[in-house]
C-alpha cells in the first residue's frame, strides 16, 4: 500500500491565491471581482456535488449558478468568512435536493415521462441513457457511478467532497452540518459499502 | 466504539487519508508488514481510493460559459455595500447587551445596598461598647487561650452565636486572655 499524502487544499492551485475569508471581506465591501475569482474557485466542486445529487448535467449547472446567486445575495449573513466552502456546498446540496424533490413532483405530474422511461427511476438513471454519456463513459466509470449512486446522501456527498474533490474535512462538516469525527466515519462507511460493490473490479 | 474488523479498516480509511494519528499509524504499519490478509483488504481500499480519485464521475462541462453567466448574473446584483451596516449590527448588539447588564447590576446594586428605606447603621458605624478592666500583671503565663465571642451582656440580652447579626458575630466584642495560673482575686480577665 502506498504511502499516503496529504490532500491539498480544494482549487487553491496557487499558493499565492488569496484566502477565502479575504475574497468574501472584499466582496462585502462591494468589489465583485473577488466573488467572481470564488465561483473560479468552487464551481466544478459545486457541480461535481450537484451531479451527483440530480444526475443531470443541466440540472446540475442551473442549480450551481443559482447557488451563487443565493450565496452571494446572503453573503452578509455567513459567520466566519472563511468558511465559505463549507457553507457554500451546504447551499448547493440543499438546492439540489430541493431541486430533486421539484423535479419528481413535476414528473409525477407529467402525462408523459419525460426520458421514455419509467418515471419512478432514479434521475442518475435516466441520465444514464443519454447516448452521449454512455459513449463517453469508461465501463469502470459507470460501475462506480453506479455503486456511488446506492450510497445513503450522507456518505456520498462525503466521498465525493472530500475524497474526489479534495475538500478539507473541516469544510465537508460545515457543509453536511457534523463534526469531523463525523465525516471521517461517513467517508470510512461509504468506502466500506463500495468495496463490497466493487469486488469484482477492485 | 468501533471495534475489531470495523476498526482495522476504518484505520485503513484514515491511513489513506492521512489523519490516522501516529502511533495508530505505526500499529497499522507493523500489522500490514506482517500480515498477508490485512495486506489484502487495504490493497483493495487503495484501489478504490485510486479510482474514486482518478475517474472522470462527472461530465465534461464547459466550466469557462458557466462561469461567465454566473459572472453576468452577480453583474447585475447590486453592490454590496453591507459591511459597515453589518459592523453596526454586530456592535450594536453588544452595546446592547453591555446596556443591559449594566442596568441588571446597577438594578441589583439599588435593591441590595442603596434602597431607601433600608437601615444602613452598622455596628461598624456606632460606638463600639468596649469595657477595659486593668488587672495586675501577673507572672508569665505557661498558655494562653483566646476567645471570640459575644459579651456576657449580650449573652444576656439573647444574642448567641449564629443567631445575632452578622455584624456582631463577625466583629469579636470579647477578647479573653487566661494564664494557666489561678486567677486572681480581682480575675485577670481582660474585657
Amino acid at each position: 500500500m502506498d504511502e499516503p499524502k496529504a490532500q491539498p487544499p480544494a482549487n487553491h492551485s496557487n499558493p499565492h491565491a488569496p484566502v477565502d475569508g479575504m475574497l468574501v471581506r472584499r466582496v462585502l465591501q462591494g468589489d465583485k471581482q473577488a466573488f467572481n475569482e470564488l465561483v473560479v474557485r468552487y464551481q466544478k466542486t459545486a457541480f461535481a456535488v450537484s451531479y451527483r445529487l440530480l444526475g443531470q448535467t443541466d440540472d446540475a449547472q442551473e442549480v450551481v449558478q443559482d447557488a451563487f446567486l443565493k450565496a452571494y445575495r446572503s453573503l452578509d449573513g455567513l459567520q466566519k468568512p472563511e468558511a465559505f466552502a463549507g457553507w457554500f456546498m451546504r447551499i448547493v446540496s440543499n438546492l439540489s435536493l430541493n431541486y430533486r424533490r421539484g423535479r419528481k413532483t413535476r414528473q409525477t405530474l407529467s402525462l408523459e415521462p419525460a426520458w421514455g422511461t419509467d418515471p419512478t427511476d432514479e434521475p442518475v438513471s435516466q441520465d444514464r441513457i443519454n447516448p452521449q454519456r454512455v459513449a463517453e463513459g469508461h465501463q469502470l466509470g459507470q460501475k462506480l457511478e453506479e455503486a456511488l449512486n446506492q450510497l445513503p446522501e450522507k456518505q456520498k456527498l462525503a466521498i465525493v467532497m472530500f475524497t474526489i474533490e479534495g475538500l478539507p474535512q473541516k469544510q465537508v462538516a460545515e457543509a453536511l452540518q457534523c463534526s469531523v469525527e463525523a465525516v471521517k466515519w461517513h467517508v470510512f462507511q461509504g468506502r466500506k459499502r463500495l468495496r463490497e460493490l466493487l469486488k469484482d473490479v477492485l | 466504539m468501533v471495534q475489531g474488523k470495523d476498526s482495522f479498516e476504518y484505520s485503513i480509511s484514515q491511513y489513506l487519508d492521512g489523519t490516522l494519528n501516529e502511533v495508530d499509524r505505526r500499529a497499522l504499519e507493523e500489522r500490514l508488514s506482517t500480515d498477508a490478509e490485512a495486506r489484502l483488504v487495504a490493497n483493495e481500499y487503495a484501489r478504490l481510493n485510486q479510482l474514486l480519485k482518478t475517474t472522470s464521475l462527472t461530465p465534461s462541462v464547459d466550466f469557462k460559459t458557466l462561469t461567465d453567466r454566473i459572472c453576468q448574473q452577480i453583474e447585475a446584483e447590486p453592490f454590496h455595500t453591507s459591511q459597515t451596516l453589518r459592523l453596526s449590527r454586530v456592535w450594536l448588539k453588544r452595546l446592547a447587551l453591555a446596556a443591559g447588564l449594566t442596568l441588571l447590576i446597577g438594578a441589583g446594586l439599588y435593591w441590595t445596598v442603596l434602597r431607601p428605606g433600608l437601615n444602613h447603621s452598622s455596628p461598624s458605624n456606632g460606638v463600639l461598647d468596649v469595657q477595659v478592666v486593668l488587672v495586675p500583671q501577673p507572672q508569665a503565663p505557661s498558655s494562653m487561650i483566646i476567645e471570640i465571642g459575644p459579651t456576657d451582656s449580650l449573652k444576656q440580652a439573647g444574642y448567641t452565636t449564629g443567631l445575632v447579626d452578622s455584624s456582631i458575630i463577625t466583629r469579636p466584642s470579647r477578647i479573653v486572655i487566661r494564664s494557666a495560673d489561678p486567677p486572681s482575686s480581682n480575675g485577670d480577665r481582660l474585657y
